[in-house]
């Protein structure tokens, strides 16, 4: 067994968390739907261990368009290197992210050892989406939800805008 | 007889039996309606009622919902028993299109709820942010509804899936939805366009083979039922997704 380091992305910031021992088995998934939706359950499975902020709208939006990509931002970058162990042999760990591109970017850009597609790692993330602000305490439900609004009108503002092959042409 | 309606008001609104939905007549008509969240705008060209409230001066207004228009209007006039959505309901609506049944969904949830509202075609986009402006408690996401770890970052988790997607594959992107953002025990309304999913078959066959999709895809069918006149061989199903056992004491087991 290992421990599973999982990133959460949201509107407001990247998140951390952590899972003590991570194996592989239908037994874990279904423990890890077991205590769901029963945060005090939840939390002793799963701990917070950091969360950054985005500090501006362009932030965002420079994050998120990586994300959806399955790219490495330079914030995400620094985040994982200011919050992951060192690599050593002794102290073995894995991460766990939602998009196997961005699995596969980790790996090969930054030779971080990574889960992607893995059932357990969905149920934890959903889980983590639950409760997400009761672990980040800096983090109010309301401020979450700001932050979604205004990231999804620029980033659908930015998706529509920036498709100049598709805005209507006059016919001649 | 209650004569004193005789030559008086020609317009008045009732509550319907789903919370966040009206019913009235409207120039001697008998129309559903939704209280408008933006006062002073349609959305579609829609008719506007604004009702004043016998005890105060106070006007609200309400906006006229076409079923002709909208699968979901069409599914609460053909009397589906459940909606799933109703003042306060975080709701994922994929196929938003412009947003015509987008609008009435936001002044159904009200403003402490919210509707993510996806939509693919920058076309329809674009229309969609622009209503999206006047109403806070929509997030238009302008993105593929097949690919959703490209929006995780903009949805929380939400207790209905509204679908309109019109894809042959529509109960794997919902069930794919599902997976990310919808709770446990919570529903999905799904409208299903036969022909759009196989036109060779005749409707019912299309319907039932959607369903089992749909169990496939984690979800306990609740309901279908058909949106004639309204549209043609469309159909509205419900279902409740990783149902808990005390989920399904209150759910009837669906016909086959």
């Amino acid at each position: 067994m290992v421990a599973l380091f999982i990133l959460v992305e949201t509107a407001s910031g990247y998140g951390l968390f952590k899972k003590e021992e991570f194996e592989e088995i239908a037994q874990e998934t279904e423990q890890v739907k077991q205590s769901v939706l029963n945060f005090g359950r939840f939390s002793k499975i799963i701990k917070f261990k950091a969360f950054t902020p985005f500090k501006s709208a362009e932030q965002a939006l420079r994050n998120i368009t990586a994300i959806s990509d399955g790219e490495i931002s330079e914030d995400l970058k620094t985040f994982l290197e200011n919050n992951l162990p060192s690599p050593s042999k002794k102290a073995k760990w894995t991460l766990g992210v939602e998009d196997s591109r961005l699995g596969t970017a980790l790996t090969t850009e930054m030779s971080l050892s990574c889960v992607a597609n893995v059932d357990t790692v969905f149920e934890i993330i959903r889980g983590i989406r639950c409760h997400f602000t009761k672990f980040v305490k800096e983090l109010e439900e309301e401020d979450l939800n700001k932050a979604r609004l205004g990231l999804a009108h620029s980033y659908s503002r930015s998706k529509v805008s920036s498709d100049i092959n598709r805005t209507d042409k006059p016919i001649i | 007889g209650r004569g004193g309606m005789r030559g008086g008001q020609k317009t008045y609104v009732n509550p319907h039996r789903f919370p966040g939905v009206f019913t009235g007549k409207v120039s001697n008509y008998e129309v559903l309606m939704t209280k408008n969240m933006a006062p002073g705008e349609s959305v579609y060209d829609e008719k506007r009622v604004s009702i004043q409230d016998p005890n105060t001066t106070e006007k609200t207004e309400y906006r006229v919902w076409n079923p002709y228009r909208s699968k979901l209007g069409a599914a609460i006039i053909s009397g589906v028993g459940d909606i799933h959505m109703a003042p306060g309901s975080k709701v994922l609506y994929l196929g938003a299109a412009s947003g015509t049944t987008v609008s009435h969904v936001s002044d159904l949830v009200g403003p402490e709820g919210a509707v993510y509202a996806v939509e693919f075609s920058h076309r329809s986009g674009r229309d969609l942010v622009n209503m999206a402006k006047k109403r806070p408690n929509i997030v238009p996401i302008v993105e593929d509804a097949r690919h959703p770890f490209k929006y995780r970052m903009l949805i929380g988790m939400v207790d209905c899936i509204f679908a309109d997607v019109a894809q042959p594959n529509q109960a794997q992107i919902v069930g794919l939805n599902a997976k990310y953002f919808l709770k446990n025990g919570g529903h999905c309304v799904i409208s299903i366009k036969a022909n759009c999913i196989d036109s060779t078959k005749a409707p019912e066959i299309v319907f039932s083979m959607e369903v089992d999709r749909m169990k496939k895809e984690g979800f306990k069918p609740e309901e279908q039922i058909p949106l004639e006149p309204y549209e043609r061989d469309h159909a509205v199903v419900t279902g409740i997704y990783r149902a808990s056992a005390k989920d399904l004491e209150s759910v009837e087991e669906m016909e086959e």
